[in-house]
């Protein structure tokens, strides 16, 4: 039985840019389980966006090449992810912020974990909090 | 309420992963109407293809650079959310 699991941004950035050895692992785990077939990973709109966002900027950086950006892509769209689409208007995705008591772009991902029933899989520790206070639990290999 | 689950092909991505609709999230609004929240989509790839894709990003990952903390990409992900992505 494959579990769903919602994706940060930050867990899939940090397999194709530098980051700690910790998170990596974690990374690394996280790709494992899917592997296994143990983990089918949701992916949320805004979680395309900053992980397209972030390489733009690395790559106009001189920090990658375009070219591994484009691997690193390419090697993505040979995974299988269920998608989330956020059909929410303006007053919605407000609200929901605010009941959940952080910004936005934190909100969209709580939202997803909360509508999936899911675990979210991130390295970002500012979000844990907020994960706690909404009953939501961090992914763990 | 229970989420509708539909099936229908969409798009294709260069003849690789196809979307597939398959679900509906809801919640209830503040009149306790049900109010869509999402949809879910479904791309699903050929397990091999995904197998050697799996290796590969492993080795990406053992491949790009270990830092510290706070020069790592996580850290960047967070002052970009709290800066509104600038």
């Amino acid at each position: 039985m494959s579990d769903l699991v919602v994706i940060d941004a930050s867990v899939l950035l940090a397999i194709a840019l530098p980051d700690p050895q910790a998170n990596k692992d974690y990374a690394s785990a996280l790709l494992f389980a899917i592997d296994k077939g143990d983990v089918t990973p949701v992916l949320t709109q805004l979680c395309c966006h900053e992980v397209a966002a972030k390489l733009v900027r690395k790559v106009r950086s001189l920090t990658i090449t375009a070219v591994k950006a484009r691997a690193f892509f390419d090697l993505l769209t040979d995974m299988s992810f269920q998608h989330l689409v956020d059909v929410r208007d303006f007053e919605s995705l407000f609200a929901d912020a605010m009941a959940l008591g952080c910004g936005s772009y934190d909100a969209a991902y709580l939202r997803a974990a909360l509508d999936r029933g899911a675990p979210l899989a991130t390295l970002d520790k500012k979000l844990m909090p907020h994960l706690i206070s909404n009953k939501i639990q961090r992914w763990e290999p | 309420m229970k989420p509708a689950r539909i099936t229908q092909t969409a798009t294709g991505t260069q003849g690789r992963a196809r979307l597939i609709h398959t679900d509906q999230a809801f919640a209830r609004t503040a009149a306790g109407k049900p109010s869509a929240t999402s949809i879910v989509l479904m791309t699903k790839a050929d397990t091999q293809k995904q197998h050697a894709a799996i290796a590969k990003l492993l080795k990406m990952c053992q491949a790009s650079p270990v830092t510290s903390a706070s020069r790592g990409i996580t850290a960047e992900v967070r002052r970009d959310r709290n800066r509104g992505h600038v």
